[in-house]
This record gives C-alpha cells, structure tokens and sequence, in this order.
C-alpha cells in the first residue's frame, strides 16, 4: 500500500526528517509515535502534498505509483486521507456542500456515479448519526467554530464518506476529552478493513489504547530509532521518550 | 453658446420651447456646468471615464435591434418590465402577477407628475443632470398603501444597439412603495456580447413610504465593451426600508451611485454589493446614505472578487445629521485578489454631526487562504475547483442578505456560472432546504 524509502524532507533548508523506512500493507494499521518537533507532521503533511516541504532524498510510491509526484487532490481520489491535527475552518462553505463535493471528486475518479444532492444528504445523515453528527451540524459552514471534539468527528466522518484506501490520522487525540477520544475511536475502528491501511500518528500512548496497532515506530530526529509491536507504547510510557531522543545520554 | 462636453445633447436646441423641453435644458446646462468628472474629482477618482469620452456614442435610435440578446428569469410568480435601450416596451413586458391596484406606466406617454420625463434633480451629480437632460422614457411603478408582499417584479433593462454605432441609452426608474407594502425588484442589465458599445446611464428614483418594504437588487452582466451608470435615489419613511443588493460580473466600465435618505424615524438602509470582475472589467460603487432622522439603520457590505487585471473601488459615504439621534450605521468593504495585477480600493467615510451614535468601518484586502485551499484539495476537490468555492463563499456573504426566493437563485446562479460551477447555486438551495 504505502512504501517509504530513505525519505529526507526539508524545510527551509534545514532537514526534519532524515531518511524514514516504512512499508505499511493493506489490512495493518502503523503507529508512529514520538516527541514534539520529531517530524511526525511533517511526515504527514509530505504524504498528503502540503507544499512548503522540500523532499531532498528518497522516495515515497502509494498503490506502487509514485506518490510524491502527484497533486494532493490525486493523492486524495486515489484513495489516501489525511486526518489533520488542526482541521481548516472555511467560514461561507456549508459542510454538506464541502462534503458533497468531496465524494463526487473521488467518486468520478473512481468510474462510479456522482450523488445528487438529496442522495447526499441522505448518506451524509446516515454517516453523521454514529459519529453523534447532526443536520444543524453538516449546515454549518466547515469547522467554523466547531469544538475540537466536532473538528475531530467531522474528520471522521469525511473518512467514512471518502472511503480511503489509506488514512492518515495526525494526532487525532489532541484536544478531546476522554468521550470525545472514545466516539472518534470507534468512528476509525469501524473503517479498519482487510483492504484499507492505517498510519496513526501520536504523541501519547492513550489514543493507542483505542486505536490498537500492528506495528509502532518511535520517530525521534527525523529518523524511526525503533520499531515493536503493540506492547511498544506502554514501554515508552514508563520510560519516556528522552533515551530515544538523546541516545547517548 | 458654450460647446457642449458630449455631443448628444446638441440635439435638444432643436426641441419645441415647451415645460418639459426646459426642464431638459435645464438638465443640460447643470451638466455642463458640472462638466464630465475629471481625475481630480474625488467621486470618480478610481472611474475611468475615458471608456466614455473616447467612443463616439449616438442617441440610441426608437428602433430596437431585429435580435435582442437574451436574459434568465427568476423562478416562480414573477411580473416583467422590459426596457429596451431605455424605451419601455409592454409587448415584451408581462404585468399579468401583480395585483389590481399596483400601477405601471411607460414614462414618455405618461402624462401629469412624470410626464415625459425630466427632473432628477435632488442633488448635483453629472449623470443625474444628463439623464435628466437626455431621458425620454422609462417606467413608473407605483405600489399603494396596504398591499402587502407582491410578487418580484423583474425589470430587464436590454443594452443593444441596432445598427454598427456605438449607442447612448438614459432610462429613468420610479419606484413608489406605499406603507405596508413589500416589494421586491430586480434591475437586471444585460447587453449584446458581440455588438457595438452601448452607454447606459439610468436614474431609479425610489420612495418607500411608512411601514413600507422596497427590496430593490442589481444584475449587471453587460459585455466589456459597455459603459454602465446606474444612480439611485431613494428616499425612505418611518419605520421603513430601503434594501438594495447588486451584484456587477465582469462588463465594461460599470459604476453604481446610490444615494439614499432616511428621513423619518426608524428608517433602515441596506446597501449591499459584490462585484466579480475579470479581464479589464471596472466597477465602482459609490454611496451615500443620510441619516435625517433618530433611530435609523444602515448597513453596507461590498465584496470584490477580481482577476485578471480587472478593478473595484467601494467608495462609501455615511451623513449622520444632527438630529439622527441613536444612528447606527456600518460599512465595510472586502476584496479578494485573484492575481496580482487585480487592483481595489476601499474608502469608506464618515461624517458625523449628532454624538449618539454607533458608526463603524472596516475595508480588507486579501488573497486565497492556502490552508483552505490545500484543506479542500486534501479531499479530491481540484485546485480550479476548490478555488471557486472559496471565492464562491467569499461573494455569498453578500448574496445571503437577499431574502430566499426566485431573485436569489438567480443572482446566485450568475455568480457561480462566473465560477465555472452553474450547479453549484441549485445545490446550495436544496442542501440548505434540505
């Protein structure tokens, strides 16, 4: 599904990652975790095709084609999905308008029909209501003013309308409350299929909890310093990342 | 005699010495003493009124083209006014919606208080005199007390010179709304693509009485070569209002000068725009609204949305008299730039001679917000596409302020064919309906 190879990424000419390996199949879903300023983002945003990022090394292929090369909107009809840290509140642009023309992009790419506005609305609602996402909510204009705990379950349920091959999840705990954590949890779990592939990406153990991985890979200095399996995290809980980070002190 | 500053009023020295011809050489004289609007003048500061001066305009002749240009209508119950190059024509019109009771008369067969036209007075302004010299036809409507909401009336003002000569048409427009009545207009430009320049320069003059409603809105969609003056008086009563909103796409050199008074206590003015321009498009709006008397409201938004090289200046003006006691008056103006040789100006101003008041204004300049941008984009919606949607909800703020109905979806079909994205609009009713 998503291979990374010795991925040097800079930005302003300082480099935030320093040659990342990753090889993430259909079915897994990948943890990455690690301390702040690490390059978690930046890994996440390179793979989405934020510009303002300069990949000076490596490669990335995505379904075995090449993923840094296309447009972040092929990125996304393709089938991959970034769930933002910090989704973009687009004041005058109703969510259900946003949401509808969303699918209707990937549906095209994808050789399927496009929904009317009235099959959308339907689908929508019938997404929204797992996701505690109401009518009130989808007329709104896209995260204005939303809560963090809305942002997040909007986040979702663009996931769960877009139907990615590979989602992203981008620190998806912050800024939610333990309920908050749980419904946005369940939210993803309900996506993890045999085909679909996930690269949760934390700051903390918790999220973990819910999300269960496969694989974890601690990020520290732009580089993956280890790698386990899902015991990892409570490792790293007991002894913190400052080993990882400052490995000869 | 003195030369005159455009040519076409030459021809009124030959009129019969009746009232009405002097009124018209009354009208000539104030523009020539007013003379064309030069550059230091502060009204037209940003108006390029060389598009006037340079082309050799004619009196549009009493025939109309043999193939008029088209126009949309709005959906639903809706009565139309037709003008073409400012001669009224009721074969093309359609009264057939409104109400017994509500009046409407072509102006150059009109006898008594608006016969034949002239007037216009009301305040020195050049294109005022010169429609009041040059008009000799247009439409009156006339709305009594007590009749309620009524259905939209869609006044279509056809810009489209018959022959190979670049014409000059001056309509005129009254719109009298008696107290406890609503009534909705849309003034709605539209010219020949193709055809020769057409000089439009109308006068709506409107009075709302008290108690009454007059929603009046603006279509501008006139090909570049065109040069579009639209003014508007109005004056509004107790607890009256006076609501406008128009929306300019593209065009020539298009520029509307709305002045409004409120006069009596609890008068409410609207005056909202959005301007879409591209190309060499240039649209000014300059406005004026008088508070007379207490407890009056006015706001104003303008939107520009410009690409291009195409320009927008939102001149706005608020008097606060000295006895308009507890005004509250608010303007702003937002342009959004599409490119970088785009180019708006925002100048609100104030003047203030009462202390009790809440007066404010805002003016912004910006460009597309990346971080929408790439949020859209991160979600398969194409650059082109995501673009229009955020300038689309950049222009809706202002088309929000016009109340839900045929006249809306029209406007807002205009504005989102100009995006590139036509099903956009119908969507944006049935979602928000939905």
């Amino acid at each position: 599904m998503l291979k990374i190879h010795d991925l040097h990424v800079a930005v302003d000419g300082t480099e935030i990652l320093n040659g990342i390996d990753l090889d993430l199949k259909a079915g897994e879903v990948h943890a990455i975790m690690g301390p702040n300023g690490s390059g978690k983002s930046t890994l996440a945003n390179v793979l989405a095709g934020r510009d303002g990022y300069d990949v000076t090394g490596g490669g990335v292929t995505f379904k075995e084609h090449d993923l840094l090369g296309m447009a972040p909107e092929e990125r996304a009809r393709e089938g991959l999905f970034l769930a933002f840290q910090y989704p973009v509140e687009i004041p005058g642009v109703a969510t259900t308008t946003f949401l509808k023309h969303a699918v209707n992009a990937v549906r095209r790419h994808r050789g399927e029909e496009e929904v009317d506005a009235m099959g959308f609305v339907k689908l929508a609602r019938e997404k929204g209501r797992a996701l505690g996402i109401d009518d009130a909510m989808l007329k709104r204009p896209v995260n204005a003013g939303f809560s963090g705990g809305e942002k997040k379950r909007l986040e979702t349920l663009q996931m769960a309308l877009l139907e990615p091959g590979l989602a992203i999840l981008d620190e998806t705990d912050s800024g939610l409350d333990i309920d908050a954590l749980k419904t946005v949890a369940d939210g993803v779990n309900a996506l993890r299929t045999e085909d679909r592939a996930m690269l949760v990406i934390t700051h903390y153990q918790r999220l973990l909890d819910y999300i269960v991985p496969d694989r974890v890979h601690v990020l520290a200095q732009g580089r993956i310093m280890r790698s386990g399996d899902k015991d990892l995290p409570a490792e790293l809980e007991r002894q913190g990342y400052a080993d990882l980070v400052n490995p000869a002190a | 005699m003195a030369e005159r500053t455009l040519p076409f009023l030459d021809g009124l020295d030959a009129l019969p010495d009746d009232a009405l011809a002097a009124a018209r050489r009354a009208g000539a004289a104030r523009f020539d003493a007013l003379g064309l609007p030069g550059a230091r003048s502060e009204l037209f500061k940003y108006g390029k009124l060389e598009r006037l001066t340079g082309v050799p305009f004619e009196a549009a002749p009493a025939e109309a083209p043999a193939a008029l240009p088209g126009w949309p209508a709005p959906d639903g119950a809706h009565a139309r006014l037709v003008l073409v190059n400012g001669r009224y024509r009721p074969d093309l019109s359609d009264l057939a919606a409104l109400p017994a009771g509500v009046t409407v008369r072509g102006l150059a067969d009109a006898a008594e208080d608006v016969g034949g036209v002239a007037p216009a007075t009301g305040d020195d302004h050049p294109f005022l005199a010169l429609n009041a010299a040059l008009a000799t036809d247009g439409v009156a409507l006339e709305v009594p007390a007590g009749s309620g909401e009524l259905p939209a009336v869609h006044l279509v003002h056809v810009a489209a010179a018959p022959g190979a000569a670049p014409i000059a048409a001056h309509p005129r427009v009254l719109l009298f709304v008696g107290g406890d009545s609503t009534l909705s207009v849309l003034e709605h430009l539209v010219g020949a693509a193709d055809g020769p320049a057409v000089f439009t320069n109308a006068v709506t003059e409107a009075a709302v009485g008290g108690d009454g409603h007059l929603r009046h809105h603006r279509l501008l969609t006139a090909p570049q070569q065109a040069v579009s003056l639209f003014q508007t008086r109005a004056s509004v009563g107790r607890d009256a209002s006076f609501d406008s909103t128009s929306l300019t796409i593209d065009g020539g050199l298009t520029r509307t000068d709305t002045r409004v008074g409120l006069n009596a206590p609890g008068a409410t003015a609207r005056v909202n725009g959005a301007t879409l321009g591209r190309d060499a498009a240039h649209a000014d709006h300059v406005t004026r609204i008088t508070h007379a008397a207490p407890h009056g409201t006015s706001e104003q938004t303008f939107k520009s949305v410009l690409d291009g090289g195409a320009r927008a200046a939102y001149q706005g003006g608020v008097v606060v008299e000295r006895d308009a006691a507890k005004t509250d008056a608010r303007q702003r103006h937002d342009a959004l730039l599409l490119s970088g040789s785009a180019e708006a100006d925002g100048k609100p101003s104030l003047e203030i001679y009462n202390d009790d008041v809440a007066c404010s204004h805002g003016n912004t300049m910006g460009r597309i917000d990346r971080d929408a941008l790439f949020y859209l984009r991160a979600r398969g919606i194409g650059e082109d596409r995501a673009r229009a949607l955020l300038v689309a909800a950049f222009a809706d703020a202002v088309l929000d302020h016009v109340a839900p109905g045929g006249v809306r979806t029209l406007m807002r079909r205009a504005a989102h064919r100009w995006l590139d994205m036509p099903e956009d609009a119908e969507d944006a009713e049935a979602l928000d309906a939905a």
